[in-house]
């Protein structure tokens, strides 16, 4: 099978496209068969629940999520104030020892969504700090703008509220931002249900897809990782490809020239 | 007759010792655990015994190996000396009517898990007659028939009494014991028991999360549980709440007593339980009923269960002796099941062996 072209986010080289949650699986045995099957080279990691330990004896699970060899991107989930977010931050630089951070900063309990103003103000104060920050944000391209003038590298639009799994929900919108920032780096972080709304985000031009809970909540998780590591293949090649344009009228597939003419003024 | 050594005296050290001397055999036990059983997860669990709701939130051998202890239970506690409080009147489901689509996620997991008759969905009056209190809040639910739960401390403080009065069971307090060896059992055996280590015909290791310096993989899981006396609460049933972050599980004792337990949390974290828990725990009490309003909080407590990989028991042979552990949050549902084939190994009746694949020996 053909692969898509490697990619690179923050200087770091990468083949896959899909970074990938550790939350929400029935046993760490099937979240490591799901990571594996979905060839993922980032894994999302909370630190509030999944933290190393902090006593000497070794956290288990810790240990099994470093086995897989992944790029480690720890996101600061459940945060709701620039302050509460930074500081969580802070200590996942610490204890995973990177400087890749998810910003994650809530404005609402009920669905989820990031309040832009709080993470604008924890981006500024955390790329002084040397981090390497993954916003997870609105698909407002304004707040993207204000994000990117900010120094931020990669920029990680919703498709919809984390959890459910209803897709792309303004893709106006995510395509408004992938044309208006043509050099920055997008994933879509969020919403994406089935492998198809990960093909469509990645015909749009997308760089990547974060996503957990398609992947944790499916009956066969492994499966489904799988399903959606070659439709986000599928989705980047048809982009590179270069999707044909949209026509009003039908024009055949087969040539006509050899046809007899009263075949085709029948 | 045999002569045994267990290491560890939680719900399976003291159940595998109790069995053994039953069938009589010598036991000696040696635990760095109190003889109440303090330390013990068991000793802190819901102790529900629910083969089929638990294998929707794992997978579907957990309702095989659920099924033989769920069988074996009764059976067990019927030859105990005292009657422990036992209520098999099933387990219902239910969410709160923002939370369907959790329902939902639920539902379709035991529709692919678990055979139709496995349960059954009631409506509101349906539910009323099961659960009248229950019908006040929520117009529907998922009832699972023949699921139970045991009054967990009582069986402890029986199985106490039964091991250290026998003529044949030696029970010793020790030090923690972190990692164990031929030598280490030699001193241990030489120093507690007056003896040599070669009198045990077989040493078997019931350590739980004690036992992490000699079993590869293995990892604990954080657990929390409140305990309530609601007198103006009578439930008569196991009551599982789905809930976005997760399940929660409601099990009553006797005489309005009740334990809500919840989080997973994969850590080794043995402190008390936080305040988020906490009002988490106590506000799934009041949403299930506004009679917990005024219920006595009796205890809350956390502890870690021991886990492998997969998530189910382990059965292994070292040079030492057998490791029984990774009981996970299955204890109840799985030990009499785990230990019954862990007797059919010793008694060399291995062809009576029903898990096999739970073995590594």
């Amino acid at each position: 099978m053909k692969r898509a072209s490697s990619w690179q986010v923050y200087d770091t080289e990468l083949e896959s496209r899909l970074f990938i949650g550790t939350a929400l699986y029935t046993s760490p045995q099937i979240m490591l068969d799901a990571i594996k099957a979905s060839q993922a080279q980032v894994i999302t990691l909370s630190l509030r629940r999944q933290m190393p330990s902090q006593t000497e004896s070794n956290n288990q699970f810790w240990q099994l999520i470093q086995e897989l060899g992944c790029h480690l991107l720890p996101n600061t989930a459940g945060c709701y104030s620039a302050e509460e977010a930074v500081k969580t931050a802070c200590m996942a630089r610490e204890l995973f020892d990177t400087d890749w951070i998810k910003l994650e900063v809530l404005g609402d309990s009920y669905n989820l969504q990031p309040d832009p103003f709080a993470l604008v103000e924890a981006s500024k104060i955390l790329i002084a700090e040397g981090f390497k920050v993954f916003p997870y944000c609105t698909d407002d391209l304004v707040l993207c703008q204000k994000l990117a003038d900010l120094g931020c590298k990669v920029l990680m639009p919703w498709g919809a509220p984390i959890g459910t799994g209803q897709g792309l929900i303004n893709p106006y919108a995510l395509e408004v931002i992938r044309k208006r920032l043509p050099d920055m780096t997008l994933l879509v972080d969020a919403g994406i249900g089935k492998p198809s709304d990960a093909v469509q985000a990645m015909e749009l031009g997308y760089d990547g897809i974060l996503l957990n809970t398609a992947v944790a909540e499916a009956l066969e998780p492994d499966v489904m990782a799988s399903a959606f590591a070659q439709a986000i293949n599928a989705g980047r090649l048809a982009y590179e490809a270069g999707v044909m344009p949209k026509r009003d009228n039908a024009k055949p597939s087969t040539p006509t020239l050899d046809q007899p003419i009263w075949q085709q003024y029948d | 007759m045999k002569q045994y050594l267990i290491i560890g005296s939680g719900l399976v050290g003291r159940l595998l010792a109790w069995r053994l001397i039953s069938k009589g055999h010598q036991v000696s036990i040696l635990s760095s655990d109190n003889k109440t059983g303090t330390g013990s997860a068991g000793f802190i669990a819901a102790s529900m015994i629910s083969p089929a709701t638990e294998a929707v939130q794992t997978e579907q051998k957990v309702k095989h190996i659920g099924q033989v202890s769920a069988d074996l239970w009764p059976k067990w506690l019927a030859e105990l000396p005292e009657e422990v409080f036992y209520q098999d009147n099933g387990t219902l489901v239910i969410a709160h009517n923002g939370d369907e689509s959790e329902m939902a996620r639920f539902t379709r997991r035991a529709e692919h898990i678990l055979s139709s008759d496995d349960y059954a969905e009631l409506n509101q009056e349906e539910l009323a007659d099961k659960e009248p209190q229950l019908a006040q809040q929520f117009d529907k639910a998922l009832f699972f028939d023949g699921e139970s739960c045991l009054d967990n401390r009582h069986l402890y403080r029986i199985l106490t009494t039964i091991l250290t009065m026998s003529p044949f069971c030696d029970w010793q307090q020790c030090d923690e014991i972190d990692s164990i060896s031929l030598t280490v059992l030699e001193q241990l055996s030489q120093h507690h028991f007056n003896c040599s280590n070669d009198v045990f015909d077989e040493v078997i290791d019931c350590r739980g999360n004690g036992a992490k310096a000699d079993l590869l993989g293995l990892r604990s899981v954080r657990g929390e549980v409140i305990r309530v006396h609601a007198p103006e609460v009578d439930f008569k049933h196991a009551i599982r709440l789905m809930h976005p972050r997760y399940p929660m599980y409601l099990a009553p004792r006797p005489n309005n007593e009740y334990i809500l337990g919840a989080t997973v949390i994969e850590s080794d974290d043995m402190s008390p339980v936080c305040v988020r828990s906490a009002l988490e725990l106590m506000s799934v009490l009041y949403s299930l009923h506004k009679g917990f309003a005024e219920a006595r909080v009796l205890e809350m407590a956390s502890h870690c269960r021991p886990a492998m990989k997969n998530n189910l028991p382990i059965i292994k042979r070292t040079n030492w002796g057998l490791q029984i552990n990774g009981l996970y949050r299955h204890g109840y549902l799985f030990s009499p099941a785990v230990i019954t084939d862990v007797l059919a190994l010793l008694e060399d009746k291995v062809e009576s062996i029903q898990f096999g694949e739970l073995f590594d020996v």
